[in-house]
């Protein structure tokens, strides 16, 4: 029967098609167990990180056999591909940076082979601080313990605690470290600190440390001693062991991380447009472009026909118009591709004292392509470079970027312009000196000519009139206005951009021919551009603090563009001991304020004027103001005392001046 | 060849007014990409410099000649093409190309291909201002085929919509009335039938849901959907690509908006993210309308040129009343 003799065949084809894919299956099942390679991911601290700023990056990687490959982090539409290879039996890490966080705050991270087949990924939602108070605890477990259930006296903010088995990197979005080891602290850590940051010892621990600290003064209130170091300072507790309460006094909340704005992709508008305003005319003017058309209409349409004519074939233009035509587009194709051909470098720079000794310069690259093309970039070996975030309204075409050390190879797969950042512990800063009479000299060390010089405080005023060559030195009397700002667009975008990055009340210089050395496809170039050097105003001598939003009640909303729109938001100030500061608001809106009085641990409703310091200034500085109005609008940046944004309130705007230390 | 495609062909350049209509069209396009460029080079630039200003303008002057020219193929094309037949009537040489061996079919088809063939040639002759964005960079291939193969196609069915028009038109003046209100009401009109039913669908308060079935008939949202096609989140919050409107009209047809990324909805390929789409392409639909269209048309101007049939007289039989 016919049945009978197909269905041992059927049942043959089909038990032989199920082995094959049993096959296909158990054999990759085999292969990927072969391969025996784990990855490990750290992002940040925790996950946490600082908007703005690289974000640093650890990977893991252990295999049982010798493994070759890529690992690649995709975050804020920019992908970081890093070469990796570890050798059979071990295990190697990774440290490399990631543009700062944009919008999108999840990182996508694959571990490639080097066909680039995914082995691994893994995805992380990253954070930024704005509704808690982050600390980090290393080697304490009570403090652990304790701080787990606290919320700080002021405000009530919750404590996060994240326990750190070290601190190899950048611990920027802390708000406290608390160091129960007996061991000095990191570099990283000391550098943190430095700069303002916050760190809890035990006293049998205070020696370890190992710091040149300066005494502040014993908290009644938290029942701790303060010490200074550089701009940040150590709390000095009994013992580790205490409750919630008392963990509450010591503890207070930190500046809010308003993150990144949805325009810039995590990168600064201000710099990449200075840094593009450097770039050489790329656009043909129009009328060339119309002068072109015009040669091309009278060929095509008055001569050829007249040619035509004579020969007696007009219908022949049916033909040499399209050949005509396509002349003319070979010919624009031709001057296209010549014309873009050429790779232009701009840049722009901030090169700013940050406490360390070395001067810190933050430059943002542009590399412009005109086609699809990769190149590789180095920078020095003080330097850390990192592709920066298209922001959206660049519309570029920039593709996947590999960084191997201080090396990036772009990727332009399309049209070519990139935006990359250096970070770099170089560069020569101004020496500005004050003495006792208050009058400013700058002395310009850098081999660069400034062309303006001033203080960028609540506007930005002039101290002096430009120029100043190098070697040159100006003396300023205390009385501002006399200068004049050059005629130089960057000059404003390097201006906002130090406002927006938190330099307020700093001396700048400004000059346009800032040198940067960088490598590109194996050659040296060497790229002029604005730069903006900022050194720090002792606040003695400016007599004023602009506030920072430090808690926002909960249920608030944080804009991506810097506002929060909250029923009461409390701002953070530092003055120098022993002055009386004043109270007062640039937009002169009424609002209704509460001052912390620190000894009390309780607000007491204040108007604006003199506040009492006895009260009202920590023994650190700190005054600590709550502002309660209905509609709230809070950034990072002081908005013109003259236009402003009516029914709103920008806690930049609030200021403590005075006017010498008290007696 | 069709014979009337090359009879026209070779009279088209005869006229005296040949060539200065061609100089006319040529510095027009060219007075109008000089002044796009321009406005262009202040739009992208807009204070983000140079490097980012011509990384643009590029995309910034195709999208917008692009439209540009849709915008002529329905503003030329009715003009050129409804004189096509009923100017054989109005001259009464209708009956002489009835009467010649060419099937009403053929007569058709090459009054459509002759009226075509010298809107080609205009087109030709200005791909060199098109080409313009050569220069700047940023435009790849496949948006070039597909901006090209979008405008074609409305072309033919906007030419087949007049060739019908004129086959039944009893003058010339009613022909190209005729055929420029029939391509106003499918390029411009639909925009507000979009409006409307995104109104009914949405109340302009959520996304919609369903198919934006008016969107179909736009050559518009057809063009941009050829070009941006596969469909990609892109950032059109500064609105300087003349794109963007339809953009917008193509990502509520996917239920989404400008300002979310919903995960299940993201593809993420090299570093784009593209839209997972849940309908069919917008050009697809288009195309398969337009199709349908052209094909009505000429299949009615067929029926309205063929030469009349031999009288049939009914022989009315009277019974033999015996």
């Amino acid at each position: 029967m016919p049945l009978s003799i197909a269905f041992p065949g059927m049942v043959a084809r089909v038990g032989f098609f199920i082995a094959c894919l049993l096959g296909a299956f158990l054999g990759q099942t085999a292969a990927m167990g072969q391969t025996g390679i784990s990855m490990e991911v750290e992002i940040g601290i925790d996950n946490f990180v600082e908007t703005g700023s690289p974000i640093e990056t650890q990977v893991t990687i252990a295999a049982e056999v010798l493994f070759a490959g890529f690992v690649e982090v995709s975050l804020n539409n920019t992908t970081t591909r890093v070469a990796v290879e570890v050798p059979a039996g071990g295990s190697k890490q990774y440290d490399f940076v990631v543009p700062p966080i944009g919008f999108d705050k999840v990182a996508r991270v694959k571990l490639l082979s080097t066909d680039l087949e995914t082995l691994d990924s893994v995805t992380q939602q990253l954070n930024v601080v704005n509704s808690a108070v982050l600390v980090g605890v290393v080697d304490a477990p009570l403090a652990a313990a304790g701080l787990g259930r606290t919320r700080t006296e002021i405000d009530s903010v919750p404590v996060q605690v994240i326990t750190l088995d070290n601190i190899d990197r950048e611990p920027a979005p802390l708000g406290y470290i608390v160091w129960g080891r007996a061991e000095s602290l990191p570099d990283r850590a000391q550098s943190w600190l430095g700069n303002g940051g916050r760190v809890i010892v035990d006293r049998a621990n205070l020696a370890w440390l190992d710091l040149d600290t300066e005494p502040i003064g014993h908290d009644t209130n938290s029942g701790v001693d303060w010490l200074s170091f550089g701009n940040g300072e150590i709390l000095v507790v009994e013992t580790f062991d205490l409750e919630p309460d008392q963990w509450a006094r010591v503890i207070r909340p930190t500046p809010i991380d308003f993150g990144p704005q949805q325009e810039d992709g995590g990168l600064d508008i201000n710099l990449l447009q200075a840094a593009s305003q450097g770039a050489r005319s790329r656009i043909p003017p129009p009328w060339s472009v119309g002068l072109v058309v015009f040669v091309y209409g009278l060929v095509v349409a008055p001569i050829n026909f007249f040619v035509l004519k004579k020969l007696n074939r007009r219908e022949l233009a049916w033909f040499t118009v399209p050949a005509l035509s396509i002349l003319a587009v070979t010919t624009f194709w031709v001057l296209g591709r010549t014309r873009l051909g050429g790779t232009e470098l701009s840049h722009a720079s901030l090169v700013v004292d940050n406490g360390s000794g070395r001067p810190l310069t933050m430059s943002t690259l542009v590399i412009s392509t005109g086609r699809a093309e990769n190149h590789r970039l180095e920078v020095g070996e003080d330097s850390v470079m990192f592709v920066a975030a298209p922001p959206v309204w660049a519309n570029l075409g920039q593709g996947k970027a590999v960084v191997d050390g201080n090396t990036i190879e772009l990727e332009h797969p399309e049209l070519g312009t990139s935006a990359l950042r250096t970070n770099s512990s170089s560069g020569v800063l101004p020496v500005i000196t004050i003495d006792e009479t208050g009058s400013v000299t700058i002395e310009n060390t850098t081999s660069e000519t400034f062309d303006a010089f001033g203080l960028i405080g609540f506007e930005v005023q002039p101290l002096g009139n430009a120029p100043l060559p190098p070697g040159a030195t100006a003396a300023f009397n205390g009385e501002f206005g006399g200068g004049f700002w050059p005629e130089d667009e960057a000059f404003w975008q390097m201006t906002n951009a130090a406002q927006v990055s938190g330099y307020n009340n700093h001396y700048f210089a400004f000059s346009d021919s800032h040198q940067v050395s960088v490598d590109l496809d194996g050659r040296t170039r060497t790229v002029s551009g604005p730069a903006l050097y900022l050194v720090a105003v002792d606040p003695i001598l400016s007599q004023s603090a602009s506030g920072k939003a430090i808690a926002v009640p909960p249920g608030s909303t944080l804009e991506s563009f810097g506002a929060v729109f909250a029923d009461s938001v409390t701002v953070g100030f530092n003055v120098p001991t022993g002055v009386e500061p004043i109270l007062s608001s640039l937009t002169g809106e009424p609002v209704d304020y509460m001052a912390w009085n620190w000894a009390a641990g309780a607000y007491e409703e204040v108007a604006s004027g003199a506040m009492d310091p006895n009260r009202y200034v920590a023994i650190n500085g700190e005054v600590v103001v709550k502002v309660a109005q209905g509609m709230i609008q809070a950034g990072p940046k002081p908005i013109d005392p003259g236009g402003g944004f009516v029914g709103s309130f920008t806690p930049a705007n609030l200021r403590l001046t005075w006017e010498s230390r008290a007696p | 060849m069709n014979p009337i495609t090359t009879r026209e062909a070779r009279e088209r350049f005869r006229a005296r007014r040949g060539w200065p209509f061609l100089l006319f069209w040529v510095m027009w396009c060219g007075l109008a990409a000089t002044l796009l460029v321009w406005i262009s080079e202040s739009i992208t630039g807009m204070g983000f410099g140079q490097a980012f200003a011509a990384a643009r303008l590029g995309r910034f002057l195709f999208d917008t000649g692009t439209l540009l020219l849709m915008t002529a193929v329905i503003f030329l094309v009715p003009g050129i093409a409804a004189l096509s037949i009923v100017s054989e009537r109005e001259k009464q040489t209708m009956h002489l190309l009835q009467v010649t061996l060419l099937s009403p079919r053929q007569l058709v088809l090459g009054k459509l291909s002759a009226s075509m063939a010298y809107f080609g040639l205009l087109v030709v002759i200005v791909l060199p201002v098109m080409a313009i964005p050569l220069l700047f960079g940023g435009v790849p291939l496949g948006d070039l085929v597909g901006a090209t193969f979008m405008t074609v196609v409305v072309a033919i069915t906007v030419g087949s919509i007049s060739v019908w028009v004129s086959s039944w038109a009893r003058s010339a003046r009613a022909a190209v009335a005729g055929a420029y209100l029939l391509s106003f009401l499918l390029a411009f009109f639909t925009f507000f039938l979009i409006l409307g039913e995104l109104f009914l669908q949405t109340n302009f308060r959520n996304e919609p849901d369903q198919e934006i079935w008016t969107a179909i008939p736009n050559p518009y949202m057809a063009l941009v959907s050829a070009v941006e096609h596969p469909l990609e989140f892109k950032d059109f919050n500064d609105f300087t690509t003349p794109y963007a409107p339809a953009y917008f009209g193509l990502l509520a047809r996917e239920g989404l908006t400008n300002s979310g990324r919903p995960a299940d909805r993201v593809v993420q390929r090299d570093n784009r993210f593209f839209v997972k789409e849940q309908r069919l392409p917008l050009w697809l639909l288009s195309t398969a309308f337009y199709g349908l269209i052209t094909y009505l048309s000429l299949r009615q101007a067929t029926t309205h040129v063929r030469a009349p049939g031999p009288r049939v007289f009914k022989v009315r039989r009277i019974r033999n009343p015996a």
